[in-house]
């Protein structure tokens, strides 16, 4: 079953490295890019891959086998829209304003990201042993979370106070909190579920929290809307408090947190929206884009011009205009996609995005310590919350926040924290099977009996 | 390139995401065969299990099925415990299981199942018990919404 398992795995990585290659090729023929950059880049990143393929048979035989080639499918799509844009700028260059090809430095932190994925496997060798490091993951995540508040570490760009700068090299510390806050929410909560989920009493069908329980959610309230007010960064804070009251509902089934949390976020959004005129503008440009099309609107303006010119199948790779729309490469890279790929495409990106948090949600229900299950769910959470944001944003079905694309954008921090998930993920599989599986002495019976339950 | 040829190609590009993803749905499908294959054995547990020839060996087993009907199975020990962690080495994992819910022994007139002062009880044939059982062959036992069969 485990080999069945790494088969159906690289059969799959096979398709997924022969769709990114015919892709790079249509970019290419299309801009009639004759640069080599692109075959150089197949072969490494094919070795890359069936390297990871490998490291996965070694070190976790029994993991889901569809969490690592979607990764890398979406990994390898964003690659080949950076590489497309970078064409386009090259075409564009002039000696005043030089193009900056990223294709190239993201292939590296792609790289990175699949040596990281694969040590994480090798370190954590049981995911359970990560919760001895529960107040270690709170300090850790909540100082990355407020690292770019230091003067002479942290660097403002573009508005959003959520960089740090360190010899020379520029870092988002919060993708990283990305990884620990789960990790401490999830041995917090497993220790803490059976209390969270005594109810006082009922009101209107709908438990109320001992005073004394509601600290927590409190608590994480307060800390993101210390990180909207301080960094000026809606969608991290949106994405730390969403992660929280989604694994509280996860840890205790009881719907009041659910409740709760959405009248603390309710009323958060309204304070936000009254103090800050960031927030302010957000909405009007989200309300009324068009009025605002020549600047600050101007960006999702041409992203919903870039969705309408793409149509149900798109303009085809390299035939688009999906430069015109500024950080096409990494917070609009969905727009890119919308135009070349069209609607077929996008749809296609969504339901990759879908299945992966629906593989982390089923380890969460087949894993069976709290623990794990909490963890599996909080990473299905960041996943799912970021694709909600980003997804939602740039399609003005909600207002514009600053949130990654999860794999595909590019950037380095972000990129990296993915895989190290991707590396959690199948660590905590691959446990979970062997924990299911029926005990040694009779592995050989259940499983002739289970196949003939298939065939009859 | 002709303008033909890469139209064909982009929509071909398209073609293979979407077979990508019928693969990963093939793939997805053999979990819910898992599932069913462990819903009929349970379904077949009364008449066909009676029908079933003796097993040769003279180990006992224990098969286990939780709530969302994945069943796994145990060969018992003297003095195994089931629960919900601990030192339980049946490990159930139900909101209604104790950390350590019930214990089998192997007595001289077979095994006998104790539950061990669990919070929720033990049921055992649909009747809750308050003393030790000794188990026959295919007895169901029940923790929660976990159920477990007994099989000589």
């Amino acid at each position: 079953m485990m080999t069945s398992r790494r088969n159906q795995e690289l059969a799959l990585l096979v398709l997924v490295l022969g769709i990114s290659r015919l892709g790079f090729f249509l970019v290419d023929e299309a801009t009639k890019n004759t640069a080599a950059i692109s075959r150089a880049l197949a072969v490494g990143v094919a070795i890359l891959v069936f390297g990871g393929h490998g490291v996965i048979r070694w070190l976790a035989p029994a993991a889901d086998p569809l969490i690592y080639p979607i990764a890398v499918q979406l990994n390898l799509l964003g690659l080949m829209m950076i590489h497309r844009l970078d064409v386009a700028d090259l075409l564009r260059e002039t000696s005043s304003s030089p193009s900056t090809p990223e294709a190239a430095s993201q292939t590296v932190w792609l790289m990175l990201g699949i040596f990281l994925a694969c040590a994480t496997l090798w370190l954590v060798r049981d995911h359970r042993q990560l919760q001895r490091y529960t107040f270690t993951a709170m300090i850790f995540g909540f100082a990355l979370l407020l690292l770019p508040l230091l003067p002479g570490l942290g660097a403002t760009v573009n508005g959003a106070r959520l960089w740090i700068r360190f010899a020379g090299l520029s870092f988002q510390p919060a993708e990283v909190a990305k990884i620990a806050l789960p990790v401490f929410f999830a041995s917090y909560l497993a220790k803490n579920r059976a209390s969270m989920t005594a109810i006082k009493s009922r009101f209107l069908g709908i438990g109320v929290p001992r005073a004394k329980d509601t600290g927590p959610i409190v608590l994480a309230w307060l800390l993101s809307l210390l990180v909207l007010i301080s960094q000026r960064d809606l969608g991290t804070s949106l994405l730390f408090f969403g992660l929280f009251v989604g694994l509280l509902y996860v840890a205790t089934g009881q719907r009041t947190w659910l409740v709760l949390g959405a009248v603390l976020f309710a009323s958060g959004a309204y304070l936000g929206y009254r103090l800050f005129g960031h927030v302010q503008l957000r909405v009007m440009v989200w309300l009324d884009p068009f009025s605002y099309s020549h600047d600050q609107g101007y960006q999702i303006v041409q992203a919903l011009y870039g969705f309408a010119s793409g149509g149900l199948f798109g303009r085809g790779l390299g035939q688009g205009f999906s430069w015109l729309v500024p950080y096409a490469k990494s917070d609009f890279i969905l727009s890119a996609f919308g135009e070349e790929l069209g609607y077929v495409g996008l749809i296609a990106l969504a339901l990759l995005f879908g299945v992966l948090v629906q593989r982390a949600l089923k380890i969460a229900l087949t894993t069976r310590d709290d623990f794990g299950q909490l963890l599996a769910a909080g990473l299905a959470l960041v996943l799912g919350l970021q694709m909600f944001v980003v997804f939602g944003g740039v399609t003005r079905l909600i207002p514009l926040t600053g949130l990654t694309t999860p794999f595909l954008a590019a950037g380095g921090s972000a990129l990296v924290a993915n895989w190290i998930m991707v590396g959690l993920l199948l660590r905590i599989s691959h446990t979970t099977t062997l924990l299911n599986a029926p005990s040694q002495t009779t592995t050989a019976q259940t499983t002739s009996s289970s196949s003939t339950g298939d065939a009859r | 390139m002709s303008e033909f040829a890469l139209t064909v190609l982009r929509l071909g590009f398209l073609a293979l995401l979407w077979i990508l993803i019928f693969s990963i749905l093939v793939v997805m499908r053999k979990d819910l065969k898992v599932g069913r294959a462990s819903s009929q054995r349970r379904d077949a547990v009364t008449p066909a299990q009676k029908a079933e020839p003796a097993r040769k060996t003279k180990v006992s087993h224990l098969v286990v099925i939780t709530e969302d009907d994945s069943a796994s199975e145990y060969t018992l020990t003297d003095g195994m415990v089931i629960g919900r962690g601990g030192k339980s080495s049946v490990i159930i994992t139900d909101d209604y299981a104790s950390t350590q819910h019930a214990q089998l022994n192997l007595t001289d007139k077979g095994w006998v199942y104790t539950d061990l002062g669990s919070t929720n009880g033990s049921w055992i044939d649909r009747k809750r018990i308050s003393e030790p059982v000794r188990l026959k062959p295919n007895t169901e036992i029940r923790i929660g919404r976990t159920v477990m069969r007994f099989e000589k």
